[in-house]
């Protein structure tokens, strides 16, 4: 089963999408901040990590960045609650996976995950 | 707000929330859009918890409780974006200069494959991107409700302001001009368009206006803009 983490520091966005992912058969983890969500890469080495933009102690790019350092079998997914892109874009170039705005497409979401996993068993 | 007040400007005492409000808007739209999604996210756990519960049956009421909700939830977004993101600046720009409307309106109805006509140039005080937004959402949302039949788009100005007309049949018997300049604005097929309600915010923002007048079975809606005045 795949491992998803999700870094998300408003708790039901993140038991939410903890439970959506469970249900199409990942194995969630959730963390809230860019610490501990580092602190939950280097542990789980996880196969996608979902990542909120604005997070309490920075911004999910200087996470996205470590991962991609250190970790670049590790797929990134940016969540973003801003109606204009830019960052979202920002994040895409640094190797992000892909994108999803809130309130989230559960269908374009799933999706991405799937293309993910198919990326990862080639 | 009473009427002396919207002509002449804000009172100084309402600058203070005027500020704030322009300062904190983009927290705003951000934390308004936390509670949309996780509605989003539970409406969605409420389909499968109900599909695993009836053992896959599909009940057509419950789909069509569900689709209305998320759809209502999603409009909902789409208002906060629009609302917040027309509130500000366009991103890394300063004070408004003058610039061609006229010209801009030409390239929107050439984007838009519409044909369209238009005198000289008009200089208004604004953003050109804004400007160049507002023109394009105009043709949009004007092009859905009036038939493309007869249609006529046009720009002209006059000493005051730079005007687009566009004049047609409406598309739907019921067209009701109250109603197309709301947030809440529903098209025939059922779909949200905020297209004319951020039109109006963007004209309005330059201190123009949008309106819609009707006359037997023909609609136009006016976007005027101000002139710059200052040479």
């Amino acid at each position: 089963m795949k491992r998803v983490l999700i870094v998300d520091d408003d708790r039901a966005t993140s038991a939410g999408m903890a439970d959506v992912v469970e249900e199409w058969g990942y194995e969630p983890e959730l963390t809230d901040t860019v610490k501990s969500g580092w602190a939950a890469v280097t542990r789980l080495v996880p196969d996608v990590a979902i990542v909120d933009l604005k997070l309490p102690d920075g911004s999910g790019l200087d996470l996205l960045h470590r991962i991609k350092e250190t970790y670049p079998d590790v797929s990134v997914v940016i969540l973003t609650g801003h109606a204009t892109v830019d960052s979202a874009v920002k994040a895409l170039k640094v190797g992000a996976e892909d994108y999803v705005t809130k309130p989230v497409d559960l269908p374009r979401l799933q999706v991405i995950l799937k293309t993910v996993e198919d990326k990862q068993a080639m | 707000m009473d009427s002396s007040t919207k002509e002449k400007g804000l009172d100084r005492w309402l600058e203070s929330f005027a500020r704030t409000s322009f300062l904190r808007s983009s927290d705003i739209a951000h934390d308004l859009k936390t509670p949309l999604n996780v509605a989003v996210l539970n409406l969605e756990l409420l389909r499968m918890r109900v599909r695993r519960l009836t053992g896959d049956s599909e009940d057509e009421k419950l789909n069509e409780y569900c689709r209305s909700l998320e759809l209502e939830l999603r409009r909902m977004a789409k208002i906060f974006d629009t609302f917040f993101v027309l509130s500000t600046p366009p991103k890394g720009e300063s004070a408004p200069e003058p610039v061609d409307v006229a010209r801009i309106f030409a390239e929107a109805a050439g984007e838009a494959v519409l044909d369209s006509t238009v005198d000289g140039t008009a200089l208004v005080r604004a953003h050109e991107a804004r400007i160049r937004q507002a023109f394009s959402l105009l043709l949009e949302g004007a092009s859905k409700l009036l038939v493309a039949e007869g249609r006529t788009v046009r720009g002209s100005s006059s000493d005051q302001c730079f005007t687009v007309t566009v004049s047609g049949k409406p598309a739907d018997e019921d067209f009701e001009p109250t109603k197309i300049f709301k947030f809440y604005y529903t098209d025939a097929d059922g779909n949200p368009d905020v297209s004319l309600a951020a039109t109006r915010l963007i004209a309005e923002t330059y201190g123009g206006e949008l309106n819609a007048t009707q006359e037997s079975d023909k609609v136009s809606i006016l976007l005027s803009l101000p002139l710059d005045q200052s040479k």
